[in-house]
């Protein structure tokens, strides 16, 4: 049987969770911190489109799958081609910088 | 403050399915002046954050598998006692101190839990391995205990 398949390639099929979700933001940058255990790096994606930050990971365990899914909107303000992420012990972080514009200047103060 | 994108409020109902839909998720960079108002506490915080112990069988023996994203190994204590496992432990979940949690479902995950293994389970073997945030833990059966022929010789 075909499984129904999106535009995006995922299977609709499998079961999906929602990874819990930490997220902290500083001058520079959001930082988001998942909770996706048993996944393998490969099986990560995160793609931006739009306004939208999407995480997708796929999980094997015991022959059985399922599928971690969560977005977020993003604003502007975050460059979008700077965007990074670390899979480490079954923790994924991203780290969304924000633009220079954005980001706090101090100024000089010159002496007239 | 923004409006949600089309597509991304059908993302939030696809997977609202399985838990309560959270105010506002999904939305949390555009409406931050109200995040930053009330308690930053994800609705799962009020929710047991303990690790489910899974067993099952394998041929040598059994295996015992729990989720424990973010745990390295000296956070976790592994103790095997008159027939009974017991797991505990804790996660550090980063130092941010210096910034404004915007959204806080991970908890510290502070945890006891115990499962009693099966009669035929050697708890000398006892060995665990986290991978990915993932411990699985294997146990090998006792050795058989062979029943043993006795001859009867005849007089």
């Amino acid at each position: 049987m075909a499984a129904s398949v999106q535009k995006s390639g995922r299977s609709e099929e499998l079961p999906r969770f929602t990874p819990l979700v930490d997220i902290f933001e500083n001058a520079r940058a959001f930082t988001v911190v998942l909770d996706l255990p048993g996944v393998v790096k490969d099986q990560i994606q995160v793609s931006v489109e739009g306004g939208t930050l999407e995480v997708e990971a796929r999980r094997e365990q015991d022959s059985v799958s399922f599928h971690y899914a969560r977005s977020f909107s993003i604003p502007d303000s975050i460059e979008r081609d700077k965007i990074s992420a670390e899979y480490k012990a079954g923790v994924l972080t991203l780290t969304l910088p924000k633009n220079e514009a954005q980001q706090p200047r101090r100024i000089q103060i010159q002496a007239a | 403050m923004r409006d949600l994108p089309r597509r991304g409020a059908s993302e939030v109902g696809t997977w609202s399915a399985f838990r309560p839909p959270l105010a506002d998720l999904g939305s949390w960079l555009g409406d931050l002046d109200k995040l930053f108002g009330r308690p930053t506490l994800g609705a799962e915080s009020g929710r047991s954050q303990v690790p489910q112990l899974h067993v099952s069988r394998t041929d040598e023996g059994y295996r015992v598998t729990a989720d424990l994203p973010g745990f390295a190994e000296g956070d976790v204590k592994l103790d095997a006692h008159a027939g009974v496992l017991t797991l505990s432990g804790q996660r550090t979940t980063g130092n941010w101190e210096e910034h404004a949690a915007v959204r806080r479902e991970r908890s510290s995950m502070r945890f006891a839990t115990s499962v009693r293994l099966p009669e035929d389970a050697n708890i000398d073997t006892v060995a665990g391995k986290l991978t990915d945030g993932v411990l699985t833990i294997s146990i090998s059966h006792k050795p058989e205990v062979k029943p043993r022929q006795i001859k009867i010789q005849a007089t």
